[in-house]
């Protein structure tokens, strides 16, 4: 037993070596005066102006080449970063703030041009980097947050990409958006399968090679599965990927096996399958043991999504006859019609706090579009308009933006706006064919 | 002149004839009589068989012949018959997975295509037309599918030799857009899988 003890102990160091000589040491620098929690940005207004921050070139006591280099890659991946939330006015200052810290810095200048301000300084020796980062609310005068951070070189993205999540969970109260990934669908191989990128669409990755039709990929909660459907073995059946190299499983009961969806926290997904007379709801275990029926009726149901607690459903019903989203409650078993507007609404997603659900709606005058509206009903708001349609919304982990596929240029191609329908631009511009059905991990 | 010409070149002709005639009798020893009787009925005999002997074997060519393209003719009806099964598709509306007239009336063709084979088992594909989301697509096809099913269920024809698939959208039978073109993309189509 004592030998079986020490084993995780031992693994449990290395894993602390590792983490504080090689890994990103985040340690709150030692300033006196601490802020107010507030948050600073509400992403929760559409009507927000993007908030204008000033991000001069990066600073360093030192002078050599390398550290050259690493000031210029890092300030322009630094500003890359801020701009991609669409939340920000990135302010470029070409030249080093008049100091670091706040007792240096003019901020009765500063303030007739924007309301925050990054500093940094950086020290390099024999390849290891030392960066410390700032960031001050110039209107209060006031340090937000400040990190520093230790390790390769190589690391240097991967360090700032660490701090841009940390000023986002400061801004927004949710740092998941830069360490998140993309799953969606391209054709361009000939056959539709499933790929796999960075939060940015960078560093793309094929995800599949069924060479039949891969489509509807969904994230597990703890981003180590991908579900999709395949006609791998000649009809749709769902497929259960670990993308930790282990063992996947096959859901397959009938004819049917559809538009899988895993459960906030949980090893067990949702999903369609024609058992009975038509396609129904049911609830599985990730290696495809049936648990129970979520949604069952006349007609259709397929499309389920989970508030982030699990305990309500939304999904698309044709039981009154057209296509509309319905939140089926589970603790008290009770099925609400959400969607009144049209004759067409389908494809609902649980933003990740819970407060909104976007969802495709299809009208005779506007084509296919994205739609928001609350849990409850209200706050319907249409986010795009044409050319070409719009639709699979699918939130990114802090649910400040929304990635969905559009064909206002030709081709299907992956779009993406933040949640109230702003600054809408190409996310995944790389690639040939279509690409569709994005999946933001969670 | 040629009127006697003529008449003296028959003369000739005849004693010609009944010279060879004679000739040929003088070489045989038995009865001439009984025995040219006996050729001439042999001669008869053989005529008669070899002319029956052919008319039967022209009859049984001709019968052959017949029995071919009633074959032919019956292989090509039979492969028509499966292609018309196979090529002949059923439509729906827009959000439908309602048989109309038309499609029922083509149910009921195929359905006495597959009582005419009892050893048929077919697959029904279900497909839409690109608007509308590819999800919820899937399921639609999966109904239209099994609309087209269940309405051979009725005609008598077995659960068991009918499958189903649903393609939703992501099998086109005519690319681009349109009310022209997604009329020609909701639809079922048949295939036999063994016969």
């Amino acid at each position: 037993m004592k030998q079986k003890r020490k084993f995780p102990k031992f693994i449990f160091n290395i894993f602390l070596f590792t983490f504080s000589v090689m890994i990103l040491t985040a340690v709150r620098p030692c300033f006196a005066d601490d802020f107010d929690n507030l948050k600073f940005i509400d992403i929760n207004n559409p009507f927000i102006n993007k908030t204008p921050i000033a991000i001069p070139q990066f600073t360093s006591v030192e002078n050599n080449s390398e550290l050259k280099k690493i000031i210029t890659e890092g300030t322009s991946y630094l500003r890359y970063l801020f701009k991609f939330t669409s939340y920000f006015e990135i302010i470029e200052e070409d030249f080093a703030p008049e100091g670091i810290t706040g007792s240096e810095i003019d901020f009765e200048k500063r303030k007739k041009n924007s309301e925050l301000l990054v500093t940094s300084a950086l020290y390099y020796n024999n390849g290891i980097l030392e960066m410390e980062l700032r960031l001050f609310d110039i209107l209060k005068k006031d340090l937000i947050t400040g990190k520093r951070y230790k390790g390769k070189k190589e690391d240097l993205k991967k360090m700032l990409r660490r701090f841009a999540s940390e000023v986002m969970e400061e801004l927004f109260g949710n740092k998941g958006l830069f360490e998140s990934r993309l799953a969606f669908v391209s054709d361009s191989s000939g056959e539709k399968e499933i790929y796999s990128s960075d939060f940015d669409g960078s560093n793309i990755s094929k995800l599949t090679s069924d060479k039949s039709i891969a489509i509807s990929p969904s994230w597990s909660y703890d981003n180590n599965w991908i579900a999709y459907t395949s006609y791998k073995r000649g009809i749709p059946e769902i497929y259960v990927k670990s993308l930790k190299g282990g063992k996947g499983y096959i859901i397959s009961q009938g004819r049917l096996n559809i538009t899988p969806e895993w459960l906030p926290g949980k090893f067990a997904l949702a999903a369609v399958m024609s058992i009975n007379k038509d396609p129904d709801i049911f609830i599985l275990t990730g290696k495809g043991e049936m648990l129970k029926t979520a949604a069952k009726g006349w007609g259709i149901d397929v499309s389920p999504s989970f508030s982030p607690d699990g305990a309500k459903m939304a999904f698309v019903s044709g039981r009154r006859g057209s296509p509309q989203i319905y939140i089926k409650n589970f603790d008290t078993n009770k099925i609400q019609r959400l969607t009144f507007e049209g004759n067409y609404n389908t494809s609902p997603a649980w933003s990740p706090s819970g407060d909104y659900i976007s969802y495709v709606g299809m009208t005779k005058e506007d084509g296919i579009n994205i739609y928001l509206i609350r849990p409850d009903g209200t706050g319907l708001r249409q986010l795009t308009t044409g050319p070409g349609d719009n639709e699979e919304p699918s939130w990114s982990p802090d649910g400040s933006l929304i990635a969905f596929t559009s064909t206002r240029s030709g081709k299907k191609k992956i779009y993406m706006m933040t949640r109230f329908g702003n600054d809408q631009r190409i996310l995944i511009s790389n690639m040939a064919g279509n690409q569709s059905d994005p999946a933001w991990s969670r | 002149m040629d009127r006697y010409f003529s008449k003296f070149a028959i003369a000739l002709l005849l004693c010609l004839v009944f010279v060879a005639v004679g000739c040929s009798t003088k070489k045989t020893d038995v009865d001439p009589a009984a025995q040219e009787q006996e050729q001439v009925e042999q001669t008869e005999q053989e005529t008669a068989d070899q002319e029956a002997k052919a008319k039967a074997e022209a009859e049984e060519e001709r019968l052959k012949a017949e029995e071919l393209a009633r074959q032919k003719k019956e292989a090509q009806q039979k492969k028509e018959a499966k292609a018309q099964f196979e090529n002949k598709k059923i439509y729906f509306s827009f959000d439908s997975s309602e048989l109309s007239e038309e499609a029922r009336q083509t149910l009921e063709n195929k359905a006495e295509w597959m009582r005419s084979n009892p050893d048929s088992e077919i697959s029904v594909e279900g497909h839409c037309d690109e608007r509308g989301t590819a999800e919820y697509n899937l399921a639609l096809g999966e109904r239209r599918a099994e609309s087209a099913k269940k309405y051979l269920n009725a005609l008598g024809i077995e659960s068991d030799r009918i499958d189903t698939i649903s393609y939703g959208e992501e099998k086109p039978a005519v690319e681009g857009s349109g009310e022209e073109v997604w009329s020609q993309n909701r639809r079922a189509e048949f295939n036999i899988i063994s016969e």
